[in-house]
């Protein structure tokens, strides 16, 4: 056909065209056959009308239209391109993985490490911050209602009254209910134990939505006038302490030296509205009026007035929004109910908001801190994965220099860029599937190893509480998964299309991927940039917590035992409390091994939670001071020395003068000029006489300055809970048993509880600087070593590279010793501006973590010169070894070699 | 290669492959259905195991001066599925697919 007729019938034809045109997007290994076929259909179409000549206008409409048709002939056949190109592309990366074992480990290793840190982190944050209230339905819908006094960070427990106001009023939420957390003694089998339960309205269960496994869950009938004395108690509790006997249900146990009838038993997940507090029973409001007729056992909340109180604060509020309602409508309506409360009541509610918040089984109050504390590990770790993606796209640019002539030969056989990308972003997915899953197994194991640095509580938080994967964790590795894939491929891809590959062909080496290794260099100062910076971060958290534990406390914790015990439960009377406690200590001190004992009304580091004003005899300013209420010998079981003055004695009692002992801190406070002792203060309406003067000690928490502190003796002020000190050279295993065995004698239904040695309560407190620490130090040391595997990397492929130039030159006379000076001269110029860098923005960024310091300014100077210091030795480590290695070439080898 | 729903269309496409109507355009003509209708459906029927395509030889398009054809047979699969599929068309009681609005089959 000659040019002409061709470009007539191009002209004159335009059905020919269409099918031309729609080719282009037939796959190309169909695309010939693709388009034979439509030609011979539309010219069969043509011959059996006419001669195209004679074509009426109608006629070659149609014929176009039906051209038309092949688009949809072809936008079928696309399905095909993309499963032919995918299985090809995947089965020619794994081909490309397996190949290059050592590289496929590295890099799988790299990104598993990185993967997997990232996900322990997440993991963490997941179980501490985002995993829903377990065992409920749709728990989505349930939101916190707290009293929000004016001018406080956090909300408050509500009243009774307002309770129900909020109950019966509410249009925005389908049911509220409250709640009491509550812990009992409970009656077994063997003896009296300790369980947490909660006192709940009567459509708590209802609310929540959670269904009993046998019996009945508590209903508003069991929380009214009318109501029995009834529990539900958990699955649990009924294997643990009632070997699972059918009878249980139906039957009776003794709480707090009460009957109660069991009519339900609850299964998990569902263990109470408190994540990592799992409860045990689940008791009516109701039963604090049975509980109490006449009970004058201190510190109960048994008190049937309360429910009368708009002004106690002790009802944990929560409830379930109604179906399409928003949280913000929700808060509107309460705002305005609270509006309207303090309007009613305004001796009570006149400065008392409503707090709602999204979500049950977290405080606001630990929530805040622990969500600071989770912004340093998400940034370290992110920058772990920049600086993994970085070697592993470093990698991938050297494994790509030498397979260069394979995409040029790709390139030359009509691979177009988009394919080439394609085929390396296909071969680093693949790369990030392995490491994603291998990243799970290292973040499973790694989760395991943190959780043996958590103590079971710290404060008010409890660390019980599921780190396994959800899909949340799953998500989270898919999404860091994807960003790994992209940043590790992209860049290498984009360059391997480059049109001056199809240079590579005729080339051997050099011409055209300078680039690479200047993108390379690029990558490798990043990298060192990033783990100088996180090095740094670490640097300042390892001597946060070096700093920490060296914090003297004033007291000697070790060979300290602490037990707990709860008087109340046991409805002692002031009398007989004090006649328990001290046949105890009578018993211990009788022990041998056991120094000395006494109880204490808390453990020092409680943050606070045991502060009152008092003041001086005489003069009303009020001063805040940490307080406590303590047996005889306490100071000799603490061993914290006495500056003055004198001890409590068994004879400071109730019909004694009443006395007090304050630490030197009060005393120079209170009177600056002159001693205390004899000198009087007043707390709690009672004037108390000064005997003793006692060092200080840390009794806020560990970071604070010891504020005034105030001793009086238990003699003197009836405590219903107690903490048991103990020290003793007795190995703690059997004097847990020694103690619980004195403790029955006295009462053999007093149980024993949160016993721990001293010195873990102090640990304890450290744990947010322990997990920083140990979190961003081996982040910190991931990085650096990844960082040195990249400069290693780098200059390890430069001298294979030059193997030729370096023979030119041994062969023209260089000394070994220059060839070494040549690459790490040319290693450590990258190191060093790396480190430069780092050093720059982290003196940038380090102010930003000042607030989770101790004892170290954001600017150390120790760290500053010994992270660089480190720096440049592991970078001359890393460059030493391939120079070596140029050193001892051979230039008769090298010359020869292409 | 599982077992393919053969849709009306589908089914009268098979059919008139099966009864010798060998290449796209003659189908095409046949039916009256239009050729994006008629071609996807070949391919899928090749995909399903149900038409084996064959180009003829180019000797033969080159001497009639036209472009290759390809032309398509039913396999024993094929016949099989056909023959299920038309006795289900044709109970008196049509099959809710085939209420869709395709044109009727016209016999050659």
């Amino acid at each position: 056909m000659s040019l002409r007729s061709r470009l007539r019938d191009l002209v004159t034809r335009p059905h020919l065209r269409v099918i031309a045109a729609i080719g282009v997007i037939v796959p190309r290994r169909l695309r010939a056959d693709w388009r034979d076929e439509w030609h011979a259909e539309l010219q069969h179409r043509e011959s059996r009308l006419a001669r195209w000549d004679r074509l009426t206008r109608h006629e070659k409409w149609e014929l176009f239209q039906r051209s038309l048709a092949a688009f949809w002939d072809a936008l079928w056949l696309q399905r095909r391109r993309l499963e032919d190109d995918l299985v090809q592309d995947v089965r020619f990366g794994l081909r490309m993985l397996v190949a290059r074992p050592t590289f496929t480990c590295l890099a799988v290793l790299t990104l598993a490490l990185a993967i997997g840190a990232n996900t322990v982190v997440f993991t963490f944050v997941n179980a501490l911050l985002l995993r829903p209230l377990p065992g409920v339905a749709a728990p989505q819908q349930l939101v916190r209602l707290g009293r929000q006094f004016q001018g406080k960070p956090y909300p408050s427990d509500s009243s009774y009254p307002d309770f129900l106001d909020y109950r019966q009023q509410a249009q925005t939420l389908s049911g509220i209910a409250a709640m009491s957390p509550r812990a009992f003694h409970l009656t077994t089998d063997d003896g009296a134990v300790r369980v947490e339960g909660e006192l709940v309205s009567g459509n708590y269960f209802e609310v929540l939505g959670v269904a009993a496994t046998r019996g009945r869950v508590l209903e508003p009938i069991d929380d009214s006038a009318a109501g029995a004395p009834v529990v539900v108690v958990s699955d649990s509790l009924w294997r643990r302490h009632f070997a699972g006997r059918a009878s249980l249900l139906g039957g009776t146990i003794r709480l707090d030296g009460r009957p109660f009838t069991v009519v339900g038993i609850v299964d998990g997940p569902f263990a109470g509205v408190k994540i990592g507090s799992p409860r045990d029973i689940w008791m009516p409001l109701e039963a604090i009026r049975l509980a109490s007729p006449g009970a004058s056992a201190p510190g109960m909340v048994g008190d049937a007035a309360i429910f009368e109180r708009r002004s106690a604060s002790w009802l944990e509020m929560f409830g379930r929004r109604a179906p399409g309602v928003t949280l913000a409508q929700t808060r509107a309506e309460l705002t305005v109910m609270a509006a309207r409360l303090a309007l009613s009541y305004p001796a009570t509610n006149r400065r008392v908001g409503i707090s709602v918040e999204a979500g049950l089984g977290r405080d606001v109050e630990t929530q805040r801190p622990l969500e600071r504390y989770a912004v340093l590990p998400f940034v370290a770790v992110g920058l772990v994965l920049l600086i993994a993606c970085a070697n592993v796209a470093g990698l991938l640019l050297v494994r790509m220099a030498t397979r260069r002539r394979e995409i040029a030969l790709r390139v030359a056989l009509g691979a177009g860029r988009l394919r080439i990308v394609r085929q390396l972003l296909t071969e680093s997915l693949l790369l990030v599937v392995a490491s994603s899953l291998a990243g799970l197994a290292v973040a499973t194991w790694l989760t395991r190893a943190l959780r043996g640095l958590l103590p079971e509580r710290l404060l008010f938080l409890s660390f019980d509480l599921d780190f396994g994967v959800d899909w949340r964790v799953f998500g989270f590795v898919l999404g860091v998964g994807a960003i790994a894939t992209v940043l590790c491929g992209l860049v290498p891809g984009l360059l391997a299309s480059r049109h001056e590959l199809g240079t590579a062909l005729k080339t051997t080496r050099g011409a055209g991927w300078r680039h690479t290794t200047a993108l390379r260099s690029v990558l490798v100062v990043a990298q060192i940039a990033l783990s100088v910076i996180l090095l740094v971060a670490a640097s300042l958290c390892v001597r946060t917590l070096i700093n920490a534990t060296a914090i003297e406390t004033g007291y000697d914790t070790a060979g300290v035992l602490t037990a707990r015990m709860d008087f109340a439960r046991q409805h002692y009377d002031e009398a007989r409390g004090r006649e328990v406690a001290r046949a105890i200590l009578e018993r211990l001190h009788a022990v041998p091994g056991i120094q000395a004992a006494a109880f204490a009304a808390t453990l020092p580091l409680n943050d606070g939670r045991w502060e009152d004003a008092i003041r001086r005899d005489g003069d009303p300013t009020r001063l805040q001071t940490f307080q406590n209420v303590v047996t005889p010998r306490y100071f000799d079981v603490m061993a914290i020395p006495i500056a003055a003055g004198r001890e409590f004695s068994d004879r400071d009692d109730e019909r004694a003068p009443r006395v007090a002992i304050v630490n030197q801190t009060l005393a120079r406070v209170l009177w600056p000029d002159a001693s205390a002792i004899g000198r009087r203060v007043t707390f709690d309406g009672r004037s108390r006489e000064i005997v003793g003067i006692v060092h200080d000690i840390k009794g806020r928490n560990l970071f604070d300055p010891p504020g005034p502190m105030l001793y009086v003796p238990q003699l003197q002020s009836a405590q219903p809970n107690v903490v048991l000190h103990v020290r003793s050279t007795v190995a703690p295993p059997a004097l847990v048993t020694r103690l619980r065995h004195e403790v029955q004698a006295v009462d053999p239904y007093l149980p024993v509880f949160a016993v721990m040695p001293l010195g873990d309560h102090v640990t304890a407190t450290l744990t947010p600087q322990r997990v920083l620490a140990f979190l961003i130090g081996g982040f910190g040391l991931l990085a650096l070593v990844l960082a040195g595997t990249g400069l290693y990397g780098l200059l390890a492929y430069s001298v294979t590279d030059r193997t030729r130039e370096i023979g030119v030159r041994m062969a023209l006379g260089a000394k070994r010793t220059e060839v070494v000076y040549l690459f790490v001269a040319d290693g450590m110029k990258r190191a060093v501006i790396g480190i430069v860098l780092g050093t720059v923005v982290g003196c940038g960024v380090t102010p930003l973590m000042a607030g989770l310091l101790y004892g170290v300014s954001p600017l150390d100077s120790l760290t500053l010169l010994v992270v660089p210091a480190v720096l440049l030795v592991v970078a001359l480590a890393a460059c030493g070894v391939p120079a070596g290695r140029a050193a001892r070439t051979d230039p008769t080898t090298a010359l020869r070699s292409d | 290669m599982g077992h393919t729903f053969l849709t009306l269309s589908t089914t009268t496409i098979l059919e008139a492959v099966a009864n010798g109507h060998a290449f796209g355009f003659d189908i095409v003509d046949l039916t009256g259905m239009p050729g994006g209708t008629v071609y996807p459906a070949l391919r899928r029927l090749e995909e399903a195991g149900y038409l084996t395509s064959e180009w003829e030889a180019e000797r033969v398009a080159h001497a009639e001066a036209r472009p290759r054809r390809r032309y398509y047979e039913v396999t024993p699969a094929g016949r099989e599925a056909l023959s299920e599929a038309a006795r289900r068309y044709r109970r008196p009681q049509p099959a809710p697919e085939s209420r869709r609005s395709t044109p009727k089959p016209t016999r050659a």
